[in-house]
């Protein structure tokens, strides 16, 4: 608990974790954790057919239609790692250290219609230092909500979902924080070629109960994605976000960007190994919480489906 | 008298071993003079080998092919040859292949290729434009048209498909899969799937020769393909593209096999066995 206490703290001092800090560092490291979809290229798009040139030496090919069973279970589990510039996201007085971030995420998403599906999840991760061990925790998010496509609307994808999220220190598991939240968010996705893709999306996570007070907050965040595949099994991503994080306690506001790159290296359908790194920029209207962390790494992971 | 004896049995040896060494150096040069070349088994109308060494000429059963030789085929035509490694490759009308590195690297110009790789006894590569084919155990067949398009069939085996320039990325493509593309693609696309019984039935690249050494295998993967259809894995569609070439024709009837058509054996010159 004495990391749980110096993090909850309300008032930072030097290297020390300010209020939300556990939170912030397992939004900004766990966010590449999961692997996410990428634009692969596919046959479909080239779409030419050449006049035969009259040979029926080859023989007849029938194209056999391949039906693909809808598999509702998603198993992830991963274990990126990194470099980071400023361990506790402080103001002044920062350390680097490197850290694990390991981590397994269960999801069940089955489909009530061809559009609409259920999304059910728990996601647990721990996120260990190196030397300031003082800030192990660990983070574990219970989910349960809806997807919505729209086809319709250039595959407009809505997204609300409950977030019971638990942050615990990694000795006995005892509590940081507890918040219940409704999260919200729209994604837009824009083909640009078969083999680049960028989404565009808003997002919204209110939290409406949290335990202790001082670190709930509201987050409005707007954010882009550019995935760039170089061949079927390599790609590259770039993400932006931009979030607005409304506390509830006092009338702090924080502004807070993040840019992450990475390169994704597919070895099988359910093994990925990453180069990751992240930047983010923190600015609040109480000038104690501003921050700017670097976080350079790699990271593994095994996704299977059932 | 006792030792000239003894020197003439030794000279005798010396002889005996001399033409052993000699012997087995020979039999060592004729085998890997014998594995870089290829030979022609079956000849069907017009078909030409293009020699380094010699003008063009018509090819007949028995003659060799090596490195630098290219052989083509005319309208109507069509011929088999056994390469190093005993690969089997089948050209149909119109198609010119060369080929280099002992034999082991087939680059195809034009038209279409029938190729059987036997297992574990080596590799056999096939070059088309910015794609190359490979592989240590694979029945398929290769066609390409100019500039328009490469297209390649699995029959049973693996072929590793890659682009020839230095990022290229690579692909396993798998028995029932058809992959079709530019000849100067920078990516490879996803390939798809055809039903081999059906393919194997209207081929003429399998029905107008000798039955393949890998018949089997294919059978196997028919078999297979079979079971995922029955078990409603694959769905047959009713696309069809009736030999060469990349155009899709709609028919009635998904599942219709067609018939096998009668042998037609006039004017073959057999592959000797």
């Amino acid at each position: 608990m004495g990391a749980a206490a110096l993090i909850l703290a309300g008032q930072p001092t030097q290297g020390q974790a300010p209020p939300g800090s556990a939170q912030n560092r397992a939004e900004l490291l766990g966010r590449q954790a999961y692997p996410g979809p990428s634009a692969t290229p596919s046959a479909e798009t080239e779409g030419y057919a050449v006049a035969s040139p009259n040979e029926k030496d080859i023989g007849e090919q029938q194209i056999l239609k391949r039906v693909e069973e809808y598999k509702p279970f998603t198993i992830s589990i991963y274990s990126p790692f990194y470099w980071t510039s400023n361990a506790a996201l402080v103001s002044r007085g920062e350390q680097d250290d490197v850290l694990f971030a390991p981590g397994v995420t269960l999801m069940y998403q089955p489909r009530i219609t061809n559009t609409l599906y259920a999304q059910v999840g728990v996601i647990q991760q721990f996120f260990f230092y190196d030397q300031l061990t003082e800030l192990n925790f660990a983070s574990l998010d219970v989910i349960a909500g809806l997807l919505y496509y729209l086809p319709q609307f250039h595959n407009l994808s809505l997204r609300g979902y409950y977030d019971y999220n638990r942050l615990t220190d990694t000795d006995n598991f005892d509590e940081l924080l507890a918040n219940h939240s409704i999260i919200l968010s729209a994604d837009l996705p824009f083909r640009i070629t078969r083999a680049q893709q960028l989404v565009v999306g808003v997002g919204l996570n209110l939290s409406f109960y949290g335990n202790p007070e001082v670190p709930r907050r509201n987050n409005y965040s707007l954010y882009a994605n550019y995935d760039l595949a170089l061949s079927r099994s390599f790609s590259l991503d770039a993400g932006f976000q931009f979030v607005v994080r409304d506390y509830y306690s006092g009338d702090r506001t924080d502004v807070n960007e993040i840019l992450s790159l990475s390169a994704n290296y597919r070895v099988r359908d359910w093994l990925m190994l990453s180069a990751l790194s992240s930047f983010s920029w923190n600015q609040s209207n109480h000038s104690v919480f501003d921050y700017s962390v670097a976080n350079i790494g790699g990271g593994v992971a095994l996704t299977l489906k059932f | 008298m006792k030792n000239r004896s003894l020197s003439s049995a030794r000279r005798a040896k010396i002889l005996a071993c001399g033409l052993l060494v000699c012997l087995i150096v020979s039999a060592i040069c004729l085998d890997a003079a014998q594995l870089k070349e290829g030979r022609v088994t079956h000849v069907v109308n017009d078909v030409k080998l293009i020699s380094t060494q010699a003008a063009p000429h018509a090819a007949t059963v028995g003659k060799s092919v090596r490195d630098g030789d290219a052989i083509g085929t005319g309208a109507a035509s069509h011929t088999e040859l056994i390469l190093a490694d005993q690969a089997i490759v089948r050209l149909g009308p119109k198609t010119t292949v060369s080929f280099s590195e002992a034999t082991r690297t087939m680059n195809l110009g034009e038209g279409a290729v029938l190729f059987q790789i036997p297992k574990g006894v080596g590799r056999l590569k096939i070059k088309t434009a910015a794609i190359t084919t490979a592989s240590t155990g694979a029945t398929g067949i290769i066609e390409r048209h100019g500039q328009f398009y490469v297209k390649m069939l699995v029959l049973e085996g693996t072929v590793r498909c890659y682009l020839t320039h230095p990022l290229g990325e690579s692909l396993l493509v798998q028995p029932g899969q058809i992959l079709i593309t530019k000849p100067d693609v920078t990516a490879l696309p996803e390939p798809a799937d055809f039903d081999i019984a059906r393919e194997m039935k209207t081929c003429l690249l399998v029905r107008e020769f000798q039955p393949l050494p890998s018949q089997r295998r294919i059978e196997s993967e028919e078999q297979k393909q079979l079971n995922m259809i029955a078990k409603g894995t694959y769905i047959r569609s009713n696309l069809v593209i009736l030999g060469r070439g990349t155009q899709v024709t709609l028919v009635n009837s998904p599942s219709a096999t067609p018939s096998p058509k009668p042998l037609t054996n006039t004017g073959h010159q057999s592959r000797t066995p």
